[in-house]
């Protein structure tokens, strides 16, 4: 318990850093056209991504597991701010100057994360000793496959982007609040998906719980625009 | 037997250090690492505070003067409403940045001033990269309290590298082996020793000069104290550099462009870099230009420091870092080698990676250990003595 929660910790530091700066581009690119100043909305979504993934840690997998997940959910998140950079700022400017050095190295940055977390195989001794095919730890413990990791971040992401936007399209008001919102909504929802994806027995059960949570935010945000 | 004992010893110190401080070595250690590229992440993160390329030399296109910057910076309000002015100068494709803090107290606003054009470019909105440096150099506390801590954090690197270089001195010719294909703990303990050795002399560097940022208030006023026979009060007054009280009557200030000219001449090699106006506009107003020299060991904006009084335009003080003590140099020097911001982009990304390396070593310390709690019970490595 005790190293699950350290890998929690520090995994979460890790994550939260990436989560402050996504939501910092956005207050940049919020607060010109009147956003209100002054409310620390990327600092909420460092703590909570911080609190949010060391609450997670202790459940489903050995410390080791959380370790390669946590890995590879960092180089995803980090190969997608250069997106959002791009999406908020422009495509042109993306490459320029200081935003392009930047960028690049936060393409590098995701990219080696990536292939590090790749790499990681949890390999106990009594694992080595094991029969082939088999598990000395507890089921319940049991560590999962690249493609089952890899398929829940990837999912988490992509319902996170729709409840994201499912946010921003259905609050009233100024389209900027709904941004906010969704920008605010995204971390703890990213953080919820990828435990429920990781829940699953393998990769393609995985595959179709992401499937459904997106079709689901996307039900959910029809009905409530129709409603609206 | 005594050196196994001694071995034991400096063993137990590692472990401990390293249970109870890992959390917040890492924590200083991933953000520092971060906060090398403080400068770069906040333009990223602030696009629209960024400016065009400057204007090519000769072609006639000047930047607008500090006067200038300072007037857009503080809108309507009069110069009579601000104790102190700072205007931090732009450097490549850089905005001026004004600091102004009132009278009367109240909020200090920073705002960034287009040097080519002029128009206002709003404030800083996205705060993630001072965030990380407070993180950093702070722990968030925002107070000396916190420096302190990080500095003490500094000292527990500095023990921790050394202690675990001298129990593993028998197994360096295998540092550099890591094994993979075994067991996660044997890799952790494996990359532990490797980062250990190879990153060795950048540990201790950020470790000592980190423990001296982080105690240096502390280390100057124990002298100054005692100088003072015990009155912390005068201690710190001293340490204070307070300017003249205002006089309460406007009067006709200089040229700023006119001070730096006279600085650069006061101060052969200065490259000013930032202005600090006190009382601007008032007849006891006082000017101070700081900056550096590239291609010196120097911190960015402390290095000189030449103070006019600015009514008359005269040259109150003259410090320069390039003729300051071989003791003072070594102790400007800090700074700098602490930030890597001493030369350029690419002295940067061999901090960040080589901090980065300072992250992992902690972590791997921290899977170390978390496995020998799982596994077997805490023991001294083999072959150590």
């Amino acid at each position: 318990m005790l190293d699950r929660l350290s890998v929690g910790l520090i995994a979460g530091l890790v994550l939260a850093t990436i989560a402050l700066l996504a939501v910092g581009l956005v207050d940049a690119r919020l607060a010109p056209v009147g956003s209100p100043p002054g409310v620390p909305r990327a600092q909420i979504a460092f703590f909570a991504t911080w609190l949010l993934v060391f609450l997670v840690s202790p459940f489903r997998l050995p410390a080791i597991g959380w370790v390669r997940v946590w890995t590879l959910a960092a180089g995803v998140l980090l190969l997608l701010l250069p997106l959002e950079w791009a999406l908020l700022f422009g495509w042109s400017r993306a490459t320029s100057g200081t935003f392009g050095r930047v960028n690049t190295g936060l393409l590098i940055a995701g990219a080696v994360v990536v292939a590090v977390g790749w790499r990681v195989r949890p390999r106990d001794s009594a694992d080595r000793l094991a029969p082939r095919g088999t598990s000395s730890t507890m089921p319940a413990r049991r560590d999962l496959s690249r493609a089952h990791v890899a398929t829940a971040i990837i999912g988490a992401v992509a319902t996170a982007l729709a409840s994201a936007a499912a946010a921003g399209a259905v609050t009233p008001g100024d389209p900027i609040e709904g941004v906010a919102a969704g920008v605010l909504i995204a971390p703890p929802v990213w953080v919820a998906s990828l435990l429920y994806g990781l829940l699953a027995t393998d990769a393609t059960r995985c595959l179709v719980r992401s499937a459904a949570l997106v079709a689901g935010v996307a039900i959910l945000a029809s009905l409530l625009l129709a409603l609206g | 037997m005594r050196t196994r004992s001694v071995t034991r010893t400096f063993y137990e110190v590692h472990r401990g250090l390293g249970t109870v401080l890992s959390l917040a070595l890492f924590v200083t250690a991933f953000s520092g690492a971060l906060t090398v590229l403080r400068d770069e992440l906040g333009i990223w993160g602030n696009p629209h505070l960024a400016t065009g390329a400057p204007p090519p030399a000769g072609s006639g296109t000047a930047r607008i003067t500090p006067e200038r910057a300072i007037d857009v910076a503080r809108g309507g309000a009069t110069l009579e409403s601000f104790r102190q002015i700072i205007v931090l100068l732009p450097a490549h494709d850089e905005p001026f940045r004004v600091r102004l803090t009132p009278r009367e107290g109240g909020t200090l606003a920073e705002v960034f001033v287009d040097p080519a054009t002029g128009a206002s470019l709003g404030v800083t909105t996205n705060r993630a990269a001072d965030f990380l440096f407070d993180l950093h150099a702070y722990l968030l506390t925002g107070s000396k309290r916190g420096r302190n801590v990080v500095g003490l954090l500094g000292l527990a690197l500095v023990v921790s590298s050394v202690t675990g270089i001298v129990i593993h001195r028998h197994r360096i010719r295998d540092a550099f082996r890591i094994e993979w294909r075994r067991s996660f703990r044997r890799a952790s303990a494996d990359v532990h020793k490797a980062i250990g050795l190879w990153g060795l002399l950048f540990h201790l560097l950020m470790g000592i000069t980190g423990a001296y940022l982080g105690l240096k208030d502390v280390l100057a006023s124990v002298p100054l104290v005692a100088r003072f026979g015990g009155d912390v009060t005068a201690a710190r007054a001293a340490l204070r550099d307070s300017p003249p009280a205002p006089a309460g009557e406007s009067a006709a200030m200089p040229s700023l462009d006119v001070l730096v000219a006279s600085a650069t001449s006061a101060a052969p090699g200065l490259e000013p870099n930032v202005l600090i106006l006190d009382h601007w506009g008032d007849r006891n107003a006082r000017v101070t230009i700081r900056g550096t020299a590239s291609g010196h060991l120097l911190p960015k904006h402390e290095a000189f420091k030449v103070t006019f009084a600015a009514t008359s335009g005269r040259i109150v003080a003259v410090e320069s870092g390039l003729e300051a003590s071989p003791i003072l140099r070594l102790f400007h020097a800090v700074a700098p080698l602490h930030y890597g911001n001493f030369a350029g982009g690419m002295v940067k990304v061999a901090y960040l990676i080589l901090g980065l390396t300072a992250a992992l070593l902690v972590l791997s310390g921290i899977l170390v250990g978390a496995s020998r709690r799982t596994g077997r019970s805490g023991r001294v490595p083999s072959g150590q003595g």
